[in-house]
């Protein structure tokens, strides 16, 4: 028992799923719905891919090859850059939260596609190896590190009144609009370290799309925990122990792997309804005005 | 001290109407800029093809079945049901249409097939939908959200279905299960891949929509529902009821057109994906281009069919690249259509 | 002669095709209370919002001690030391008292940030724990936070827009000398209102602002006379509210009755705690409370828009307490919501539209035509989008279905608020003649004066529960004890 509790603690598809759930709290946080994470994970997995190619062995900083910190830089500033788009429909265009997402996504997949497409000089690349206890630590202070923003700082508490009830925290001074954008950086700087670590330490190849699909499952993931850091920690890793032990279905007991496939996706859908069937989740404050276009000067009672 | 603020403004019908217009000749632009740094063809070839494909008359084939989707979404985004997962409905309908024409008796009969097939199409598109809409009405999870999920799980029941219990012949090593029977495939209008009886009734389809959602008073009250629910309920009329009839009207004609794909086009089921190509997005865009009219989604689909066509008529060679490129294309018009929205909804005051 | 702290100049603001403001010019000074007067309407609370920097002005700016400029948020508006408090008080209901205190002064919540609050808090008469959740908060003891927080700022300016409006006479009274002690130590103050009698008491100077333009400024020796001819301008509104009482009349049937009802808030606490109630067919009942007492859930669960967790309500005499709102109004049953935007109109359709929606049968044009007519509704274009109208109207728009059904009973929630003074006397008339064909009419109010006026019955609900009831033919004789009722039941 403990040892598969281990096993998952130092998975990096776990930790990286971690990253990536976390990075939703936080931009949901402000009252955007983040259905853009998706093709922003798919473009970062894309662009942490090649960059680890091309940035590789060029850098040598005191006997250090710099190319791996390099690449995370350069993936999440993709990310953070990306993201910028995304909020600037959001909170200057006021479009619709889940629109934009969704057009967003289709444009990152093809932009996902022709980065990897284009640049890659092999299909796989060497896994960088990071031992486990620090990839689970690195799991655990990453949550802690969430919560610490979102709840003990000036700026976690601006960006979680933009989630309850904007027009209020308008009134008492916060600029909604940027605490959004900073809510956005802080959350797809998360999302980019994620890609990182799937690319690099999990994955180790590529094709068109990899990485397709963890988006929403986090997004799933997220509310299951109703947004909140420390409740997302168990939930993810009881969700990345279903999702690794899958595949021992399809050994063991012969289930098509089309069926296990879709099995994370079934599993995803399920949690969130046990969850919202329980009491827990109504005591638990989620932002109340999550997908609301907020406008400042719209006319209110 | 100059100063930015964006405020609200209301535009006359005209000029909202020249934005959308722009828009349009603006996606134009793009769709050939696009095509030609893709496919490596040269512009002057682009625009031609482009040019071409408005007078195409396959744009039908793609008509009759971006149009019922289209106008299904419309129904339901105008009551606030974020339906996101017509793509899955799309290929479950043809699922549908599947195990009717190849595993029911009904299959091989002349007429009764393919109406059939259609009928359990759309049931099946409808009750994809449906947990979906149970999880919103009860559980209050976000509906695009787990629409989007069941768009996964649509595609690999699909191809599990494809590849397991309903395997035909391997063509060219894609995975497919056997052609549907004679009686059941709806003829297609000779030298061309689509059929006119499908195309007037979406035609019919589109315009009885129009008819619902603007002179009766459910149709009415249903527009209603997008902004206030409450209202609704206090005219009398079930709010609940309500949204859970548009949800499932948008599954079903989204089903109908997978349906129709099934039965027109392929012939027989293959893989999700390519049963799904991406269409259930489209027709979201679609569905704001035509500003959630369904008479303007006629027009609207005919654009978006030319642009389909000048993608695929330009590529030589990769069906994949092909598909890529009118992905990115819907992806670019949907943003520029916010953007238009924008413009016609909010106007920038310098001081 | 002192300068003053702050100008307007020439501000004007509209909102598609209605015009809020137009040329509003005013000075306020150092150490002076300078009351905006004017009707719902008149356009005092796009005044207050542009000062505040939440709207920004189509045209004119502000002078801030001499220096030009505009705001486009509240953040600069607080920079130069102005604050707004009003009717709604905007606090943020899932975080404590202390951190929405903490956000608005941009600091962290620390020890330090506790000590001055709970000072400021004793200095005012306040006794409140400050880690409470300000969702468990009275609305009395919200605004007061709201206040005490903007205190805490040190405001230059203060502008008060109908905060107090609301509040019993004994909590206003508080309320409003807080205010003037902010005056004392050389603060300004912009108080808004539309009562000429807390205006009077408060102000040194008095503008008044009737449809967007001011068309006076009045000294401390001022009259009420004179500030009412200004506010209404000619126009005598001598119409009074029909009474409907009559002395010894038999026995009404019920046609609206509550029994035992608890009803929960949203974040599980007992609103309506053990109501019974019952009105007859052509009676009006007023519930009359401080705002937060119960009303709005109490109104809700009757009309079927929230669960009813005990009790019955009954309609006509069938148990309609599990069914939804639909079924009821189905039934006859009519609600007037509180919030027009919201829940009394569907905006994004026309003023057509939603008059058909109202009917539950076939509506003519000509019907239409009579009732957009009879209620001014402005612009009369029934193919308008009601987005379009301004506030007034929207509520007007929303009472129509008081016109185009015949209900059995009728709920309303503050159906006048947003009303100017001549449809105030419209709705309410409204409400006494549907009351005189025969329906049981069901007013839950802020505004007591009204309520006395137009009702039969008067009850006084505190913390979910009606503590006196009043009858007779003369209620406003009543007015100081119900009062005093709803602040110490």
């Amino acid at each position: 028992m403990l040892e598969e509790v281990a096993r998952i603690l130092t998975d990096p598809l776990v930790v990286a799923l971690v990253f990536w759930v976390l990075s939703d709290i936080v931009v949901e946080r402000s009252g955007v719905i983040n259905l853009a994470l998706d093709g922003i994970i798919t473009v970062g997995i894309a662009v942490a891919f090649v960059s680890t190619q091309h940035l590789s062995h060029t850098i040598i900083l005191g006997g250090v090859d710099m190319g791996p910190i390099m690449s995370l830089l350069v993936t999440v500033a993709t990310a953070v850059v990306l993201a910028t788009l995304f909020m600037f429909f959001i909170n200057i265009l006021h479009a619709y939260h889940v629109l934009t997402g969704l057009a967003l996504n289709i444009a990152f997949y093809g932009l996902s596609a022709l980065i990897g497409l284009r640049l890659q000089k092999t299909p796989t690349i060497a896994t960088l190896r990071l031992p486990p206890p620090i990839l689970a630590s690195v799991g655990i202070l990453v949550v802690l590190f969430t919560w610490l923003i979102l709840y003990r700082t000036t700026i976690g508490m601006a960006v979680r009144a933009c989630g309850f009830n904007p027009r209020a925290a308008e009134h008492l001074g916060v600029r909604v609009w940027r605490a959004r954008f900073l809510a956005s950086a802080i959350g797809y700087t998360l999302a980019g370290i994620g890609s990182y670590i799937y690319a690099v330490v999990y994955r180790g190849g590529w094709v068109q799309y990899t990485g397709r699909g963890y988006g929403f499952l986090a997004i799933t993931l997220a509310m299951a925990s109703t947004w909140h850091p420390l409740l997302s920690y168990p939930i993810a890793l009881v969700f990345g122990y279903l999702y690794t032990s899958a595949y021992a279905l399809q050994l063991l007991y012969g289930v098509h792997s089309e069926i296990v496939n879709a099995l994370p996706y079934i599993a995803s859908i399920a949690i969130v309804t046990v969850v919202y069937s329980t009491p827990l989740h109504k005591k638990l404050a989620a932002p109340r005005a999550l997908g609301e276009v907020y406008f400042k000067e719209e006319r209110a009672a | 001290m100059p100063r930015v603020a964006i405020v609200r403004r209301e535009l006359p019908m005209a000029m909202s109407a020249l934005a959308k217009v722009f828009v349009i000749l603006l996606g134009m632009l793009i769709a050939v800029a696009l095509a030609s740094t893709v496919t490596r063809t040269h512009i002057d070839i682009a625009f031609a093809t482009l040019l071409q494909s408005l007078v195409n008359l396959n744009v039908f084939l793609y008509i009759s079945t971006l149009l019922p989707i289209a106008v299904g979404l419309c129904i339901a985004f105008s009551a606030n049901a974020w339906n996101l997962g017509a793509e899955g409905q799309l290929v479950m309908g043809a699922v549908g249409a599947t195990f009717v024409a190849l595993y029911t008796p009904l299959g091989s009969q002349e007429i009764v097939a393919p109406i059939v097939a259609l009928i359990f199409a759309a049931l099946f598109g409808a009750l994809w939908a449906l947990p979906a809409a149970l999880l919103k009405m009860f559980r209050g999870v976000n509906e695009a959200l787990t629409t989007l999920l069941m768009n996964f799980i649509a595609y690999y029941i699909t191809n599990y279905l494809v590849k397991g219990p309903w395997r035909g012949r391997a063509v060219y090593g894609y995975p497919t299960t056997d052609m549907v029977p004679r009686q059941a495939r709806i003829p297609m209008a000779p030298g061309y891949s689509f059929s006119w009886y499908v195309v007037a009734a979406c035609i019919v389809i589109a315009l009885l929509a129009y008819l619902f959602l603007y002179k009766t008073r459910l149709g009415v009250a249903l527009r209603a529902l997008g902004s206030s629910p409450r209202f609704v309920e206090l005219i009398g009329v079930s709010s609940r009821r309500l949204y859970l009839i548009a949800f499932l009207l948008s599954g079903a004609l989204a089903g109908f057109a997978g349906g129709v794909k099934l039965l027109v086009y392929h012939g027989k089921l293959v893989e999700g994906p390519i049963v799904g190509s991406g269409y259930g997005f489209t027709a979201i865009m679609l569905a704001w281009l035509g500003g959630l009219n369904p008479l303007l989604l006629i027009p609207a689909s005919y654009y978006t069919a030319a642009l389909y066509i000048l993608s695929f008529g330009l590529q030589i060679g990769s069906a994949a690249i092909g598909d890529a490129l009118a992905n990115t294309i819907v992806g670019s018009l949907l943003t520029l259509v916010l953007l238009a929205d924008f413009l016609t909804r909010y106007k920038l005051v310098l001081r | 002669m002192s300068k003053p702290f702050l100008q307007t100049v020439n501000l004007c603001k509209r909102f598609g095709d209605v015009i809020a403001l137009s040329d509003v010019s005013l000075d306020v000074y150092p150490g002076e209370v300078l009351v905006v007067l004017g009707e719902n309407g008149s356009g005092k609370s796009t005044l207050a919002k542009i000062l505040y920097g939440l709207y920004f002005p189509d045209k004119g700016y502000i002078k801030v001690e001499g220096i030009s400029t505009v705001f486009s948020s509240p953040m600069e508006a607080k920079r130069k030391g102005i604050f707004l408090v009003s009717q709604r008080p905007q606090l943020i209901d899932d975080m404590t008292i202390l951190e929405n205190v903490a956000m608005f002064l941009g600091e962290p919540p620390s020890r330090d940030l506790r000590k001055r609050l709970y000072a400021l808090l004793n200095e005012l008469g306040i006794t409140i724990d400050i880690d409470r959740g300000v969702h468990t908060l009275s609305y009395t003891e919200k605004q007061f936070v709201d206040l005490a927080k903007v205190l805490m700022a040190r405001p230059r300016l203060l502008i008060v827009d109908e905060a107090a409006t609301y509040l019993p006479r004994e909590l206003k009274r508080r309320f409003l000398n807080i205010v003037k002690g902010l005056r004392a130590k050389g603060g300004s103050v912009i108080y808004i209102t539309h009562k000429i009698g807390e205006a009077i008491e408060m102000g040194d100077r008095f503008a008044v602002l009737r449809r967007g333009s001011v068309v006076g400024v009045f000294g401390l020796s001022v009259d009420a006379s004179t500030l009412r001819q200004a506010m209404f301008g000619s126009e005598e509104y001598l119409t009074r509210i029909a009474k409907g009482f009559t002395q010894g009349a038999p026995q009404k049937p019920p046609v609206l009755s509550v029994e035992n009802l608890l009803v929960f808030d949203e974040y599980g606490k007992p609103a309506v705690n053990g109501v019974t109630l019952t009105v007859g067919a052509g009676e009006i009942v007023a519930i009359v409370g401080i705002t937060g007492n119960g009303q709005k859930e109490l109104g809700e669960a009757v009309v079927g828009l929230r669960r009813v967790s005990r009790g019955r309500v009954r309609l006509n005499g069938v148990d309609v307490t599990h069914m939804p709102a639909c079924e009821r109004v189905r039934r006859g049953l009519v609600y007037v919501p509180e919030d027009p935007f919201r829940e009394g109109v569907a905006m994004r359709l026309t003023i057509a539209e939603n008059m058909k929606l109202f009917s539950q049968t076939k509506v003519s044009r000509e019907l239409l035509e009579t009732v957009t007519r009879k209620l001014d509704v402005s612009p009369s274009n029934p193919l308008v989008a009601v987005a379009k109208l301004s506030g007034g109207n929207v509520q007007k728009v929303s009472l129509s279905r008081l016109l185009l059904t015949t209900p059995k009973a009728v709920v309303a929630y503050s159906p006048t608020r947003m009303l100017d003074e001549k449809s105030r006397v419209l709705a309410l008339n409204m409400l006494q003649r549907l009351a005189d064909a025969g329906s049981a009419v069901l007013l839950l109010s802020e505004d007591l004066e009204e309520a006395l006026h137009v009702s039969t019955r008067v009850c006084v609900m505190v913390s979910g529960r009606i503590v006196r009831v009043f009858e007779g033919p003369d209620l406003e004789g009543y007015r100081e004890v119900i009062e005093r009722v709803m602040v110490h039941a």
